[in-house]
């Protein structure tokens, strides 16, 4: 049975700004962070370095559909939180994203086997 | 320079409201990784491109989440695109206009083709007068408020003295060249021939001769000038348009486009460059090669295909922005 969260996947409509949020997303899904320690948790996690524009416009958006909010200034960084509907959203998205996975590693192993 | 003077210089790229909210943490970013050396070139040119993504958002010309930046500019913009294919469009039907004062075009599709291209120019002219009746009307009747009379005010100069630069200037211009007005074979065409001198006198700018130096050289100076002056005088008059949609839309109440319209201009749009491609396939230049076809009547119609396309994207993005439809 699919989840009924499964049919909302916010993250879907961010177009070419899907793949900065999710990373965004999952970066946030271990404690708040502000800009610098984004980038520096992404490239971490994903070998990814975030330019600091396509940061600042998918943080935007985030902030605006209300998946992600800001925390009180500390020393001009603003740190940003998960919300509820962030992780929510985020949930949704890395399901649907497994399912692909799961479905092109499995089509890989019957045609391809180990190549 | 130091790297937080620097990193402030490039925040100023984006618009003021953006800055509010996050310049200062976006300058902290910028300097920390200016400090451990990771802001290269690339991330230059992205901040660049950023800033002018979200300028471009403040002022409703991009698909972002700003429903109220898409509110209040989309009526501006929508009608500066409008505009845009009817300045184009008026170019290559003035041209065939001032062919048919000389002699009736030979083929068939030629002149279907003009028929239906005048008449889409008359709907146009209806649209516009109606629209612009509702706007007056409607703005009266709501009691703006003072800024709102200002900008009014503003706009209103600004569209005046462009607007009457540009017909003061069409209407003298259309009496001296040749095949216009001023001709002894006016009035043959479909449409009075002073409809067409003015169409063509006011679109003189669109005009290949801009290739031809040679022949450019020949024209009088005061032709030249209007060929210079004409579009700016356009820009000025589509500047105190906006000026005024947007200060209209601002302290009214024009809450949703208006269906009705919006409808009557695309069709009509669509009538038009249907008898611009059926006059550039029919291939029939004659007589006397009048109705000759060119490269620059090919880019004209690719330019009224682009401002209906934009039309088009505005006024889809207006509707959703007050659908509520997310539009990233």
């Amino acid at each position: 049975m699919v989840p009924p969260a499964a049919t909302d996947d916010s993250l879907g409509s961010f177009g070419r700004y899907a793949g900065p949020a999710t990373l965004i997303l999952s970066s946030l899904a271990d404690g708040p962070k502000h800009g610098y320690a984004l980038t520096k948790d992404i490239e971490d996690i994903a070998g990814v370095r975030l330019a600091p524009g396509t940061l600042y416009e998918a943080l935007s958006r985030l902030e605006n559909l209300g998946l992600i909010h800001a925390l009180a200034a500390e020393d001009r960084r603003k740190p940003y939180e998960l919300t509820a509907a962030g992780a929510l959203a985020l949930r949704t998205h890395l399901t649907t994203q497994r399912r692909l996975v799961d479905v092109g590693l499995k089509r890989l192993a019957g045609n391809w086997g180990h190549a | 320079m130091t790297y937080e003077r620097r990193a402030q210089r490039l925040t100023r790229v984006y618009p003021r409201a953006w800055r509010e909210r996050y310049g200062d943490e976006f300058e902290c970013l910028l300097a920390d990784q200016m400090h451990d050396g990771t802001f290269t070139i690339l991330q230059t040119f992205n901040v660049l491109a950023n800033g002018c993504g979200a300028r471009a958002s403040a002022v409703g010309l991009r698909s972002a989440h700003n429903p109220r930046a898409l509110q209040r500019w989309s009526p501006a913009w929508a009608a500066i695109s409008t505009t845009l294919f009817i300045a184009f469009g008026s170019a290559l039907w003035s041209q065939l206009t001032i062919g048919w004062q000389w002699a009736r075009p030979t083929a068939l599709g030629t002149r279907g083709a003009m028929w239906v291209m005048s008449l889409s120019m008359a709907v146009f002219l209806l649209v516009i007068l109606s629209a612009g009746a509702t706007f007056v009307v409607r703005t009266w009747r709501q009691r703006a408020s003072l800024l709102a009379r200002r900008a009014l005010a503003i706009g209103a100069v600004l569209f005046v003295a462009g607007l009457l630069a540009f017909v003061v200037g069409a209407i003298h211009f259309s009496q001296h060249w040749p095949g216009t007005h001023g001709h002894p074979w006016s009035g043959r065409g479909i449409v009075p021939g002073g409809v067409g001198a003015f169409a063509w006198s006011a679109t003189s700018s669109i005009t290949a001769y801009w290739m031809h130096p040679t022949a450019l050289a020949h024209f009088p100076a005061t032709e030249l000038t209007w060929m210079f002056l004409s579009p700016l005088a356009l820009i000025t008059a589509l500047v105190g348009l906006g000026t005024i949609v947007v200060a209209v839309r601002q302290h009214t109440h024009f809450t949703t486009p208006s269906v009705w319209w919006t409808r009557v201009l695309g069709a009509n749009m669509m009538a038009f460059l249907f008898g611009a491609l059926w006059w550039l396939m029919d291939g029939d230049s004659s007589p006397r090669n009048l109705f000759h076809r060119g490269l620059i009547d090919v880019i004209d119609v690719i330019m009224m295909t682009l401002s209906f396309a934009w039309s088009v994207d505005i006024l889809g993005r207006w509707r959703r922005s007050h659908a509520g439809v997310a539009t990233i």
